[in-house]
């Protein structure tokens, strides 16, 4: 590893060995012990830690609305910009991050990216939901009015004539459309 | 089961989409069609995606998707516009030949302005606002088309309108068109210029600005606000004091440009970096002579511009590196019945977006409510 060398200077690894924990219990009871720095990605957690004085290194912030299955999801991304600040504070290394961000939802599923933007939204950090919102609009840009109903889960409440009247209305917009 | 998401996460993932990708999905539900169709998710749309297209006129019209485009790409891809475009501007077929471009004379289509992914066109005297991505046309009412000297078209944001100006030759009768209203106003006024033929003006902050000689021939640029419909001289470069000679201006990343054209050639445009501001006049260099100079946009994908040069070729130019290089449009077929004719583009950059032509619409407030819970625009 190339942080070998890095280590060895005594400031950085006195620092790193006290490196401060911070407790999050997710809705189905699991506790994440995460680095302070990639904890603080989450607003939500920030500011709960800003405005509470009586805090302290022993509280375990409770995050009703996220499940363990999407705290996991948040982690990895979370800890994955974290390691890229670190090795590159001034500016991140572009190709690398597309990369890992392009890698990173190729595994989850539609189900698991709308649980994970759930999530990212209601933890307040602006930068996962934006990419993930992003995610979402290129999954569905090409698909089929049904694959969309499917994926936002609404309800089709035109009647067959005033749908057939609007497909038509637009029909040069349904040509091209992936399979879904 | 299934994960829903809230309206906000569905309007933030929608305003990403492309119009085609938007025009199809209205047939989702009614509430989707209501949310797409709303002026706010209208905005958002436009303010969030700005995906940068071409419209073309030679013989036939054309559109080119810039979205994907880089200084490494040769050629660009035209698609024709279909028959929809000649349905709905009511016009059988584009069989006439374009005129050899004479600034006095018009070309048999003429685009006079780009606002906010509408184009406001003239074919043959008559008006049209049309939107290429959405295939929204309407023809404006009662075109007074006669004797127009400066003409133009924009977006006025602080009185939510879109506004045609027309200034006869005599200069004493500004015309004013707005969608808002859908009507014609007429204001008299008594500006004192020289005569140098028809100009299309070009929209910056919420003004359209036209280069004109005054009595003394003296070349200034003039500015016409939209929302107070009042006119006012804009500080030029020196350049312009200390030549002679024809100028048009252009609009690149939202400021004014400044070219010199006629029968000199240079290599050099002017750029108004802070608006109204004389010393922020700025000179970019470009490592080719030119005796036309368009500027059309700057790409998304990396620091490029993208001009228009001697009415015809397209060129990418990255000014801080000294870079440039011609580029071909693929799909535009040459024509081989008029030498005359065969170097002559018309091409203006527009947006994507859903912004309507059309101007009164209604729509139920409930609707509004539940896909805005927080007044976010």
């Amino acid at each position: 590893m190339s942080s070998s060398i890095a280590s060895s200077s005594s400031s950085s690894s006195s620092s790193s060995k006290k490196e401060k924990k911070i407790s999050l219990k997710t809705s189905d009871g699991e506790v994440f012990e995460v680095e302070e720095p990639v904890a603080m990605q989450l607003e939500i957690v920030r500011s709960f830690f800003a405005d509470n004085e009586d805090v302290t290194e022993q509280t375990v912030m409770p995050l009703p609305n996220v499940s363990t299955a999407a705290m996991h999801g948040i982690l990895e991304y979370c800890r994955a910009h974290e390691e890229f600040r670190r090795r590159m504070p001034e500016a991140a290394p572009e190709e690398e991050v597309r990369a890992f961000e392009a890698g990173y939802v190729d595994r989850k599923s539609n189900e698991e990216l709308k649980e994970m933007i759930l999530a990212a939204n209601y933890l307040n950090i602006s930068k996962l939901l934006d990419f993930l919102t992003g995610v979402a609009a290129k999954r569905i840009e090409n698909k089929s009015v049904e694959y969309v109903r499917a994926f936002f889960g609404v309800e089709n409440d035109f009647t067959p004539e005033e749908e057939a009247n609007l497909r038509r209305e637009y029909e040069w917009a349904f040509e091209g459309v992936d399979e879904d | 089961m299934e994960t829903t998401l809230p309206p906000e996460l569905i309007v933030d993932i929608l305003s990403r989409l492309p119009v085609k990708s938007l025009c199809r999905f209205r047939c989702v539900s009614k509430s989707l069609f209501n949310l797409i169709n709303d002026p706010r998710f209208v905005k958002l749309h436009l303010k969030r995606t700005r995906r940068q297209r071409l419209f073309i006129a030679a013989k036939f019209v054309y559109t080119v998707d810039l979205e994907t485009v880089t200084y490494e790409c040769d050629k660009l891809v035209a698609m024709e516009i279909d028959s929809l475009f000649w349905k709905s501007v009511n016009i059988d077929s584009p069989c006439w030949k374009p005129n050899h471009y004479h600034r006095q004379s018009p070309k048999w289509i003429q685009v006079i302005g780009s606002s906010n992914g509408l184009l406001c066109i003239e074919i043959f005297q008559y008006l049209f606002l049309y939107n290429p991505s959405t295939k929204q046309c309407k023809q404006i009412p009662d075109f007074p088309s006669k004797h127009t000297k400066l003409c133009g078209f924009g977006y006025a944001e602080t009185i939510d309108d879109y506004k045609f100006v027309k200034i006869d030759f005599s200069g004493k009768h500004v015309q004013i068109y707005s969608l808002r209203n859908d009507s014609w106003t007429n204001i008299q006024i008594d500006l004192h210029f020289n005569d140098t033929g028809y100009a299309e003006g070009i929209l910056i902050n919420g003004a359209i600005h036209w280069v004109v000689d005054d009595l003394e021939d003296q070349s200034k640029i003039l500015a016409f606000n939209l929302v107070e419909e009042k006119f006012q001289t804009l500080p030029s470069p020196d350049v312009m004091k200390e030549n002679d000679g024809m100028y048009s201006l252009g609009r690149l990343r939202g400021c004014l440009c400044l070219s010199r054209e006629g029968n000199i050639h240079v290599s050099e445009f002017w750029v108004m970096k802070e608006y109204g501001v004389k010393g922020s006049w700025t000179r970019i260099l470009i490592s080719d002579m030119f005796y036309w100079l368009k500027p059309l946009c700057s790409l998304n994908t990396c620091d490029t511009i993208l001009l228009l040069m001697n009415m015809h070729q397209l060129v990418f130019c990255n000014p801080k590196e000294g870079k440039f290089k011609n580029i071909e449009v693929d799909g535009i077929p040459d024509e081989v019945d008029d030498i005359d004719d065969a170097d002559w583009l018309d091409v203006n950059m527009y947006v994507e977006s859903l912004v309507s032509p059309y101007n009164k619409r209604d729509f139920k407030t409930e609707v509004l409510e539940y896909w805005f819970p927080i007044e976010e625009l």
